[in-house]
């Protein structure tokens, strides 16, 4: 009684040092090459090409399933690839051949069909993601019809505000008052969203955010004291400027993240295997679900 | 069994409360552990839509494009490990090199400096950064040792380049063209004190030498040859490379003062301790490094269980239609 008693809970405490799986190649001890008592096996050779591959494969294997499940390959696509096709040979020349093999394709065929055409079909699914999550895409990137100016003296921009109260536009007092840093700045009409967060001052990418209705901001400063701003949010109505607002959408960074995390989600993505777990936990954790 | 409940009531209480802390403690360490998977003989990596995706379908989708290379990245670690075996001194060396390079690369990248060097030894096939450089290590004693064998090639060496080891003492002057008295004064003191013969010249240099860094090692500076030129003032080299070993220049100028340098050895076993005759020595032979690597793995009977494998590693080292790696100087190679 007292032997099984021990056996049970040696056995049991055994079990408490289980460890997280690793993923392992069948004959791993297979030998590629030897000499004398050493052999160079199949299990090594493995873990170095998954240590410079870094899990990169896998990513692009899961992304062209997904592709190839939601996306059909399309005449135009073809024939937008094989323009960019056309256009990179131009650029490149003599070295175009240099180029696709430092980028890891190793024809150009292999250019088009794995570079290229998935690029166009990223792009089809990311217009059919953003479609049918429109609501939710509203919320995280507010894009908005708007008019900006940037001014480098508080004046300037009290000025600003006070011709545009008595009915100037903004394009008129942008020609006289705004430094147009950047393009956004002339006071004409475009369209950002979420995805100009980089380049905008955080403060007007509040108002913008926070404008349930059109209208005009404040005089806003930023943390350097040195730049005034003054936006008038034209439309928040984005289907009524649809197509503009989803190629502002589609700049921002995060969406491919959230899109990609969204169709793993969708296909039931799950790993098995600790390290790629691990790294996914670190660069991409929406896209597990486990 | 009621019986022996009763008579041991107090041990059976107390195996119940320890029975129970063990299974919640397997359970506790297993609770967030990843649950593995087999398909098709072979470890599951992931599965998506259903299909999983095994090691080996990894495995051999990436040893179309890299799997030769791989292969021969560890044939090569493994015969590195024969020339030296790993030493705690050699870890501690590497480690301790490594947090030099960190630092140096701060400068350009920051915080990221030893991210990105950890990745560079990751895509070279390294587990990391420091193993990288305790291989450059082994490699290094390996080529060491080839050219050692191969005295043929010293001679042409030699002749080219005129290596040696040397050691040095400086009289430091502010401008001199126009010394001060008291470094007048220290010249002569120093001058004095060579030409009596009291001293050996690592005393001498411990004594009268301006150049800290080498004074405490008896004025060593170490390798010096016609490559030196990128690396020490033009007099010093010009004048270093004229005396035999055992011998010492006559003073000379250089914007820093006075010098006079004593050549230690010009012995191909001392050279080719220094790391900077390698590098002359890679320069004037480019593939001696592949020589080497071969030139072991002949030794060591390395077999290759597929035809397509040896002619990757072959043509990777460069072995010819004999077998061999030829050495030959860089200018000859490039004149072919």
């Amino acid at each position: 009684m007292k032997k099984y008693l021990i056996i049970l809970v040696l056995a049991l405490l055994a079990l408490g040092g289980c460890k997280d799986a690793t993923a392992k190649v069948s004959n791993a001890n297979e030998a590629l090459i030897t000499f004398g008592n050493t052999k160079i096996t199949k299990g090594e050779v493995y873990e170095v090409l998954n240590r410079q591959d870094g899990f990169s494969t896998v990513l692009s294997n899961v992304r062209f399933t997904i592709l190839d499940k939601e996306v059909e390959t399309t005449q135009e696509m073809e024939n937008s690839a094989k323009e960019k096709l056309e256009a990179d040979k131009e650029t490149y020349g003599e070295d175009f051949e240099s180029y696709i093999k430092y980028n890891g394709f190793l024809t150009e065929e292999d250019y088009l069909n794995k570079y290229l055409i998935p690029n166009e079909k990223t792009s089809a699914l990311t217009d059919a993601y953003i479609d049918g999550n429109w609501e939710n895409i509203l919320v995280s990137y507010y894009p908005a019809q708007v008019e900006m100016i940037e001014c480098d003296e508080k004046a300037k921009a009290t000025d600003a505000v006070t011709r545009l109260n008595g009915g100037e536009s903004m394009e008129s007092i942008a020609n006289d008052l705004s430094t147009k840093s950047n393009d956004l700045y002339d006071g004409k009409v475009h369209v950002v969203s979420a995805a100009d967060s980089s380049t905008l001052n955080s403060y007007i990418m509040d108002f913008i955010k926070n404008s349930a209705e059109p209208g005009t901001s404040q005089v806003l400063e930023n943390s350097a004291g040195d730049k005034f701003y003054l936006v008038r949010v034209v439309s928040k109505d984005a289907l009524a400027f649809k197509q503009s607002a989803v190629e502002s959408i589609k700049k921002a960074s995060t969406l491919n993240n959230e899109m990609m995390a969204y169709y793993y989600k969708k296909y039931g993505f799950r790993t098995y295997d600790v390290s790629l777990r691990d790294y996914l936990r670190s660069y991409y954790p929406t896209y597990l679900n486990q | 069994m009621k019986e022996f409940l009763k008579k041991n009531w107090f041990v059976a209480a107390v195996a119940v409360i320890f029975l129970g802390i063990t299974i919640f403690f397997v359970y506790d360490q297993n609770k967030d552990a990843l649950p593995g998977k087999t398909a098709r003989g072979s470890g599951v990596l992931y599965s998506f839509d259903g299909q999983d995706y095994t090691a080996d379908d990894y495995y051999d989708q990436l040893y179309v494009s890299g799997g030769e290379d791989a292969a021969f990245v560890v044939l090569q670690r493994k015969v590195l490990d024969t020339v030296a075996k790993t030493t705690d001194e050699m870890e501690n060396e590497a480690k301790a090199l490594a947090q030099q390079y960190i630092s140096y690369y701060a400068q350009y990248y920051g915080d990221y400096a030893e991210t990105y060097l950890e990745q560079q030894a990751e895509a070279l096939g390294y587990e990391n950064f420091t193993q990288y450089l305790l291989y450059s290590n082994k490699a290094e004693i390996l080529d060491r040792e080839y050219v050692k064998a191969h005295s043929e090639l010293w001679s042409a060496f030699a002749e080219k380049y005129n290596p040696r080891i040397v050691s040095h003492a400086l009289i430091q002057m502010e401008d001199v063209n126009n010394p001060t008295e008291e470094e007048l004064a220290k010249l002569e003191e120093a001058k004095k004190a060579w030409e009596s013969g009291e001293y050996t010249f690592a005393d001498f240099a411990k004594k009268y030498s301006d150049d800290a860094g080498s004074a405490v090692n008896g004025g060593k500076i170490g390798y010096l040859d016609t490559n030196s030129y990128n690396t020490y003032v033009k007099e010093f080299v010009d004048n270093g490379l004229k005396p035999a070993a055992g011998e010492t220049t006559e003073w000379f100028t250089s914007t820093y003062g006075y010098h006079i340098i004593m050549v230690d050895s010009v012995a191909s076993d001392d050279c080719l301790e220094e790391v900077a005759c390698l590098e002359s020595f890679f320069k004037m032979y480019e593939n001696i490094e592949k020589a080497a690597m071969w030139d072991k793995m002949t030794e060591l009977g390395v077999k290759f269980n597929s035809e397509e494998l040896e002619t990757s590693v072959k043509e990777a080292l460069g072995v010819n239609a004999d077998g061999k790696v030829e050495v030959k100087p860089a200018e000859e190679t490039e004149a072919e």
